[in-house]
């Protein structure tokens, strides 16, 4: 069974060969099909499997994979993230030139990434790690002939290879220790300094921490499903993934640097992108906070709870990325979020995504970041644990909120921005369906797996103070970005106008209106239910509608906060 | 026969399932020119004697004869000559450029050629890598100078280590009493020397580590708060 990833992704490869033009056919076939298979892995017991793949050479008999629990779990979500973001791509490069190598080029870096995460064997992990620095160079670099983007795969190459540079004395350092490769293979001696000393260059070089992080904003020259799936979800999360895996053999000196560099890369990452103007460096920089946090979390112990957070940061993150990439296109390849405005007129479905995906990094309750998020929090309160860092992790976490509440005012916000209007990317005939996915996936899978397999998590009790802490980081947080936009707020012009006028009668304006009887309507006794007037009032409100897009529009949002309702 | 044929349109109607809706058509990108007719000898250059880059003396006072010459030699005019006058790179008269990067200079700008900013007849300077972005140093000028740079960072840093060295003498904690395993704790069956380690034996079926051990981390016998005796 679990030679079916492989075989698959081989056989989609080899279509490319034979076929010269890519047909999304075939593609929605397989990825339903490993969307199944993923499911099921989830069921299976969570046991290491060894598999032997060749005979004789060096480590021939160390070459071995596992398929425990952390695989299992991020091999599922590869898939749904990944399979989700290639069925963007068809659409983003419409007409694009090299498409195909485009998927081509990402199935190569899913395949190492599968490597890299499935492998028990440290050789087999160099293999992936080495493999998704190379494809991150191939496809950051994509428009070659930019040359601010081949700077930047550059960039990339430099600071990875640094990390490598560790890695191999990692591996050094474990054949001397121990005679072997895995990732098991540790214990706690005067070796153990060196190993973590360097695994931790490693870390810090691929997952973006403090020193180390001027490649991830240079990153965004590459394609938007690039950063989707590279830079947000799955190979800057490589290096947080390994020290899950190897936390329990690290040297306790180099688990406290870490804590200094985690939080100072949450700090300096959500600061940093509250004054970014670019949407897609906005987004990087809350990359690069977020990861600081998971740093940070594993320093203190928490393993599993920061998996949890990698798990729901990959959803949300990746739908940011998506929904930026649609306005992208919609304006006509402009990044400044200052000429954005009225984005929700022109984009229901993408905008309404971004405005989850962003409650839910902000820690919004009941949605999938709030479980992970919250969690971390009341886990703080309870150890024996540096003060300043708390006080960081609180900072950063109240930056957090502002920069997202920046981002979704300058979109959200009326004409006092805006020279660009645009252009409508939902049409009929255009396929959508990775926004059905990871919206449902960003607004569930925290209560779903909280539920099913994270509860397990040490729980602490703690007082109303603490307790309310979340949503004290909320409050103060949409304040600091209230301060910025109070100007714009005393002057916004949305929903004021002299006359009417067809384009400005969005959705919010014209149907108030017709929102306010809706509730009216409710507010009805029973008797006067029965009477004429409401029921013209409630076909009155459908016949508003006047395509039925809008309409499904409507009863997708309904079923979203009924979705919620639900969960409470 | 005609089945072949019937896969073969099938195969074209699938395989036109997704083609883009191109309005131009790509031979737009792949427009062929003829090549411009050179003269003979043109792109050969043959430099002898005192076209070539000769050394100066550092005692011997450049006049401005001498000046106007040397500028007139390297197309640069007589203001804007400083010779480089390095005795280790045999670079005597040739002249000293700004160092700036092909980045820094105007991008919109028409040049003669675009892919190094340069025009025909200008002098190139000595550090041909500044001519292309990817070898070259970036030198376009930053908001803060190096020096700030530094300063900023460690005025930052200093002081958030210091806060951390605090903050681990000052912890943060709630009251609680300390862990009560179970009998059997899975981090006992911790390996302690690799001899033992047996590929093909799984974990929970080795008799050895299905001993239950008692456990005591603490009694009630001297707490404060009172309790049974053991």
């Amino acid at each position: 069974m679990m030679y079916l990833f492989f075989f698959g992704f081989l056989l989609v490869i080899f279509y490319f060969f034979i076929f010269k033009n890519f047909f999304s056919v075939f593609f929605k076939f397989f990825f339903f099909f490993f969307v199944l298979l993923s499911l099921f892995f989830l069921c299976e017991n969570f046991e290491t499997k060894h598999f032997f793949l060749s005979q004789s050479f060096f480590l021939s008999n160390q070459l071995t994979f596992t398929f425990d629990f952390f695989s299992c779990f991020f091999l599922g979500l590869l898939i749904i993230v990944g399979g989700s973001i290639l069925s963007y791509s068809i659409w983003y490069f419409k007409e694009e030139i090299g498409s195909s190598y485009f998927i081509m080029y990402m199935m190569f870096f899913m395949t190492f990434m599968m490597m890299l995460v499935s492998s028990h064997s440290l050789f087999l992990m160099m293999v992936g790690w080495e493999g998704v620095g190379v494809m991150s160079y191939m496809l950051i670099g994509w428009w070659m002939g930019r040359s601010d983007a081949s700077m930047s795969s550059l960039q990339a190459i430099y600071y990875n290879r640094l990390g490598d540079f560790g890695f191999i004395f990692f591996l050094v350092f474990a054949l001397y220790g121990s005679g072997l490769l895995y990732i098991d293979s540790f214990y706690h001696n005067y070796i153990s300094f060196f190993l973590s000393f360097f695994i931790m260059l490693g870390i810090i070089a691929k997952s973006s921490q403090f020193l180390f992080h001027s490649w991830l904003p240079s990153a965004m020259e590459g394609p938007t499903p690039v950063s989707s799936l590279l830079h947000s979800s799955t190979m800057v999360v490589a290096g947080v993934f390994l020290l899950i895996r190897l936390l329990e053999g690290f040297n306790i000196l180099i688990m406290e640097l870490l804590m200094v560099l985690g939080g100072l890369t949450m700090l300096f990452g959500a600061v940093c992108a509250f004054g970014q103007n670019d949407i897609k460096k906005i987004i990087a920089f809350s990359t690069t906070s977020q990861l600081g946090l998971m740093i940070l979390n594993l320093s203190i112990g928490n393993i599993y709870l920061t998996f949890f957070h990698l798990c729901m940061h990959a959803f949300f993150k990746s739908m940011l990325f998506m929904g930026s990439g649609v306005f992208i296109h919609g304006a006509q390849n402009n990044q400044d979020i200052r000429n954005f405005g009225n984005v929700f007129f022109f984009t229901k479905m993408s905008s309404l995504g971004m405005f989850v995906s962003s409650m839910s990094l902000m820690g919004m309750p009941f949605l999938c970041g709030y479980f992970s998020k919250d969690l971390i929090l009341e886990n703080t309160w309870g150890p024996l644990l540096n003060r300043f860092s708390w006080f960081l992790f609180f900072i950063a976490s109240t930056f957090t909120v502002a920069y997202s509440c920046r981002m979704l005012f300058m979109m959200y916000g009326g004409s006092n921005f805006g020279v660009y209007k645009l252009v409508c990317q939902e049409k009929f005939g255009n396929n959508f369906s990775w926004f059905l996915v990871l919206t449902f996936f960003s607004v569930s899978s925290g209560w779903f797996f909280y539920e099913s397999l994270f509860k397990v998590i040490q729980e602490e009790y703690l007082f109303f103070y603490y307790k309310i802490t979340p949503f004290l980081v909320i409050f103060f947080g949409f304040s600091l970005s209230l301060l910025v936009f109070l100007k714009f707020f005393l002057t916004m012009k949305t929903g004021k106008t002299l006359y009417y006028n067809p384009l400005m009668h969005n959705m919010f304006t014209f149907y108030s209106k017709v929102f306010s009887s809706f509730f009216w309507f409710f507010e009805l006794l029973w008797v006067e239910v029965l009477c004429v007037i409401g029921l013209q009032k409630m076909v009155n409100f459908f016949g508003y509608f006047k395509s039925f897009f809008d309409l499904q529009v409507f009863f997708f949002m309904l079923l979203i906060i009924l979705d919620l309702c639900f969960m409470v | 026969m005609s089945m072949l044929r019937g896969g073969h349109a099938l195969m074209k109607r699938v395989l036109s399932l997704s083609k883009p809706d191109r309005h131009v058509s790509l031979s737009v990108i792949f427009r062929r020119y003829g090549s411009d007719e050179v003269p003979p000898n043109y792109d050969m250059v043959h430099h002898d004697g005192k076209n070539q880059v000769q050394p100066l003396e550092l005692d011997e006072p450049l006049t401005p004869e001498k000046r106007a010459e040397l500028a007139a030699k390297y197309n640069l005019r007589p203001e804007d000559y400083v010779p480089m006058n390095d005795k280790w790179m045999t670079l005597g008269d040739y002249p000293k450029l700004p160092e700036e990067n092909c980045l820094e200079k105007d991008p919109y700008y028409d040049w003669d050629d675009p892919a190094l900013r340069r025009n025909w007849g200008e002098p190139i300077m000595f550090d041909m890598d500044q001519y292309n972005a990817l070898t070259g140093v970036d030198t376009r000028p930053q908001i803060f100078t190096r020096g700030q740079m530094w300063k900023i960072l460690l005025s930052f840093v200093v002081p958030c280590l210091f806060l951390f060295y605090l903050g681990a003498k000052y912890p943060s904690f709630l009251p609680r009493a300390p862990k009560q395993y179970p009998e059997y704790y899975p981090g006992d069956e911790k390996r302690e020397s690799y001899n033992d380690y047996d590929f093909f034996v799984k974990r929970g079926l080795n008799a050895q580590y299905r001993e239950r051990k008692e456990v005591t981390n603490y009694t009630f016998a001297n707490s404060p708060w009172g309790g049974p005796l053991p």
